[in-house]
């Protein structure tokens, strides 16, 4: 019977990988810049909440050794192991706190076991992204309630609610020590999430998706994109553009909807970009002209960090950012720069 | 007449089972080729062999975190450990309980005499049914005199052992075998308090278990854990390793590295085992795999010996020296045939095997190494760092950081809540220290393996009443 429990989910996963299993680009142009080695990856990795490690981390093997698809699949199936060995039991607990009330609560964590696993999963819940926070929140909040309920966890009260808070706790020290370690930042993850931003986000729901935008249907007053178009072809425009100001150019991409862009793209133009700095692109591609490709700031693209950053940039650009053309909801900018020492003896030479 | 006890039987008839030699010839060669080919690719090729190596360190770190999750998982089930209660044991009488030899080793601890004696004379069992032997070297006179000045109960005695070498505990045990009368058998450390009703659950416990069960493991932990930092550490490192590592092991009926005290015996299966390996200095250890690999099992017993904290840095480091030296001696010695070992053990047991013995001398020699790297990466952020991590590997390293470290970290909580020893808890969150110091004795017994291998850094104790 054990076996089963465990064969069961198995079975069901592998039929939910094979019919719903298609690969996520984000996750799969992350673990493209993490087998690559790049800064980038790393930055990916760690400096979002909203792309959050632990997900990135159980796809990275499949994607590492299969094809997409294969590799899609399979982290699925991992997923939803994962979702049965742990997460399955908090929310059936969380379940029977918010909807029957504490005292169905206490009857269903009722052992000092539950609720260690309970901070564990929500730990491991954190690692997931910051869409889980509510049922979070309502853990670590909880907990020493529900500690207070049975005999054996309140006669140790201290020590079951450190067992309890420290995984989460041990969770965000560490999610915030890599920021600071490869973003120079340590709250660089959480920086996204502002009420201002969420308040779009809300909104965005008003107004169509790129996706949702048919062909007929043209640019509004406010400058909406036309429809969203393959990344392929947006890629191979962005290129022909570029290609006709200048032979040198470099695009960056900016943040996880890049990634999902850049997915397979074999083009040295392209780079992505997570953590932009506008003048150390400067330093570091001195002589090239440099440009960057913005989202459309819609729905979750809004938390990428160049528009908490900058918030104006893609309707107004920049100081030395200046706009050049839409490529369905993609915007492409020039950055403007002096010319260097080489370029004036050059041009002087002349 | 009884004929003279060989107590270097297991280094005679199986010498290729014994420590007497630490290494083979080809182990030897191998060594030396590893070290050969590891220098050249530094030299050669320093980027990809510091990559490699890395890589590897990595991936096993990642496996020794998945081990631990699935021992706790072990440890969490009802199989883990035998329970009885005061009742079961009420339930048993009357009854007729058989002959329980018990072993007590001592060299130079006069002042252990009288506390050990009182233990094993309150302990709960039939006095006629025990067979109590303090194994004392013959040169020992301080505890000799300090034993003649005691009056023995019956069934208690002296046995000398004559100098000879090797100078080790398992050698004087051997002895203490030959002249066992019980049909059970465990040893006792000199400061040991076993709990009193430990000898008739041991007895029960291998009534219930299966004929292949030839060796039952008490729980050890300290009576002196609030002396200091160090045996506030050392409690914790114990509680997890006794409460839940070593009944997670048996609940997945793998091979079990035995305890140095309180691993309850079948007489007769030990002398078939060829007792221990005088030669060996953790020969608990040692034993507890050639238990597997003739076939037979260890089981854990819910009962707890109270031993006493080496608090004091340069024993405790002595101690973990030896004992970390044994481990890399145990490795060795069953790794002579590496295919014979996995015919012996089957393949699941081998794993548990190289995860357990190898992983522990592993972890403590390569530690420091990443801890130096992590350390110069968070202070230093040298240029270039980032290349000796390409990305899979750095995503590894992120999952090791994440879940490893917090594992072995939250694993040690686990141990001391489930020894009620709520006050050390704050402690073991700084358990990472302890690593260092398990990590500086670790290469002090690399080297001595080479060294010395032989070499018994003696423990001294207090006694409970200092």
């Amino acid at each position: 019977m054990s076996k089963l429990r465990y064969l069961i989910p198995l079975v069901l996963g592998y039929i939910l990988a094979v019919r719903y299993g298609v690969p996520d680009g984000t996750l799969a142009g992350i673990c493209q810049e993490l087998i690559a080695g790049s800064t980038q990856g790393r930055q990916a990795l760690v400096g979002s909440c909203w792309h959050a490690p632990l997900p990135t981390l159980i796809y990275l093997p499949f994607a590492w050794l299969c094809s997409p698809t294969t590799a899609a699949q399979l982290a699925a199936i991992a997923l939803w192991w994962f979702y049965v060995a742990t997460v399955s039991g908090l929310l059936t607990g969380l379940v029977g706190w918010s909807i029957c009330g504490m005292k169905v609560g206490k009857r269903i964590i009722n052992s000092p076991t539950h609720l260690v696993k309970a901070a564990s999963c929500a730990a491991l819940l954190l690692l997931c992204g910051i869409y889980f926070l509510v049922p979070i929140a309502l853990t670590l909040v909880l907990l020493p309630f529900v500690a207070l309920f049975h005999e054996e966890t309140r006669r140790r009260f201290f020590a079951w609610v450190l067992l309890g808070w420290l995984p989460t706790l041990y969770a965000v020290g560490v999610w915030m020590l890599m920021n600071m370690l490869v973003l120079g930042d340590a709250i660089f993850c959480f920086r996204s999430v502002r009420m201002e931003t969420l308040m779009q986000m809300r909104q965005d729901r008003e107004v169509p998706a790129p996706w949702e935008i048919s062909d007929h249907q043209v640019v509004d007053a406010d400058h909406q994109p036309l429809r969203d178009l393959p990344p392929a072809e947006i890629l191979s425009n962005v290129a022909a553009c570029v290609q006709a100001e200048t032979p040198y150019g470099r695009v960056f991409v900016e943040g996880y909807e890049g990634l999902r862009l850049l997915e397979g793209n074999q083009n040295p133009m392209f780079t992505s970009n997570m953590d932009l700095h506008i003048a150390d692109l400067k330093y570091a591609y001195k002589g090239q002209r440099l440009f960057l490709l913005l989202p459309r700031p819609y729905f979750l693209t809004r938390i990428e960090s160049v528009y908490w950053r900058y918030p104006k940039i893609y309707k107004l650009g920049l100081e030395r950012v200046i706009f050049l053309k839409d490529f369905g909801a993609w915007r492409l900018f020039e950055v403007v720069q002096a010319p260097t020492r080489e370029q004036l003896d050059e041009w002087g030479d002349r | 007449m009884i004929p003279e006890p060989d107590p270097l039987e297991l280094a005679h008839k199986r010498p290729d089972w014994s420590a007497v030699k630490p290494l083979t010839l080809w182990q030897k060669l191998l060594m030396l080729c590893f070290v050969g080919g590891t220098v050249a690719a530094f030299y050669y090729r320093p980027m990809k062999a510091a990559q490699l190596a890395i890589a590897i360190c990595t991936v096993i770190y990642i496996i020794v975190t998945l081990y631990k999750f699935l021992i706790l998982r072990g440890a969490a089930s009802s199989r883990a450990s035998f329970r009885f209660t005061e009742e079961d044991i009420q339930a048993q009488e009357p009854r007729e309980w058989p002959i329980f030899s018990v072993l007590v080793p001592m060299y130079k601890e006069p002042e252990t005499l009288p506390q050990i004696l009182k233990s094993l004379d309150e302990m709960d069992y039939p006095r006629d049914r025990k067979d109590v032997q303090f194994l004392l070297e013959a040169d020992d006179e301080a505890t000799l005199d300090a034993a003649a000045r005691l009056v023995m109960p019956p069934g208690f005695r002296v046995t000398r052992i004559p100098p000879s070498f090797p100078r080790t505990k398992p050698k004087a045990c051997n002895i203490g075998l030959a002249y066992a009368r019980g049909k059970y058998l465990v040893i006792y450390d000199a400061e040991d308090m076993p709990e009193k009703d430990q000898l008739k659950k041991a007895v029960m416990a291998f009534e219930k278990s299966p004929e292949s069960v030839v060796c039952i493991q008490s729980c050890l932990n300290f009576y002196n854990a609030g002396q200091n930092i160090l045996s506030k550490w050392f409690t914790a490192e114990y509680s997890v390793w006794y409460d839940l590592q070593l009944p997670g092991l048996a609940a997945l009926h793998a091979v079990i590295p035995l305890g140095g005290t309180s691993n309850h015996f079948k007489t007769a299966a030990l002398r078939e085992l060829m007792g221990w390996d005088a030669y060996n200095v953790t020969e608990d250890c040692d034993l507890g795999i050639r238990i597997g690999r003739l076939g037979y099992s260890t089981r854990m017993l819910d009962t707890t010996t109270w031993e006493e904290a080496c608090c004091r840095f340069w024993p405790w480091i002595k101690q973990r020296t030896r004992w970390q030296k044994g481990y890399i001696q145990t490795w060795f010695v069953h790794m002579r045939n590496p295919f014979r070992l996995l015919h012996d053990l089957g393949l699941i047991n081998f794993i548990h095997y190289q995860l357990l013995v190898g992983g522990v001398v592993f972890s403590a020699l390569v530690n420091p190494i990443f801890w130096i790297m992590t350390l110069i990466w968070f202070f230093v952020q040298p240029v270039g760092a980032d290349v000796l991590f390409p990305g899979p590997v750095f995503a590894m390293g992120a999952f090791c950081l994440f879940l490893g470290n917090f594992v072995f970290i939250y694993v040690n909580l686990l141990g001391c809540c489930a020894r009620k020893r709520d006050g050390l808890m704050l402690c073991a969150l700084f358990s990472p220290l302890y690593w260092a110091m398990m990590s500086y004795s670790g290469w002090r017994a690399f080297i001595q393996f080479f060294r010395a291998p032989f070499v018994w850094e003696k423990t001294t104790h207090q006694g409970k009443s200092s």
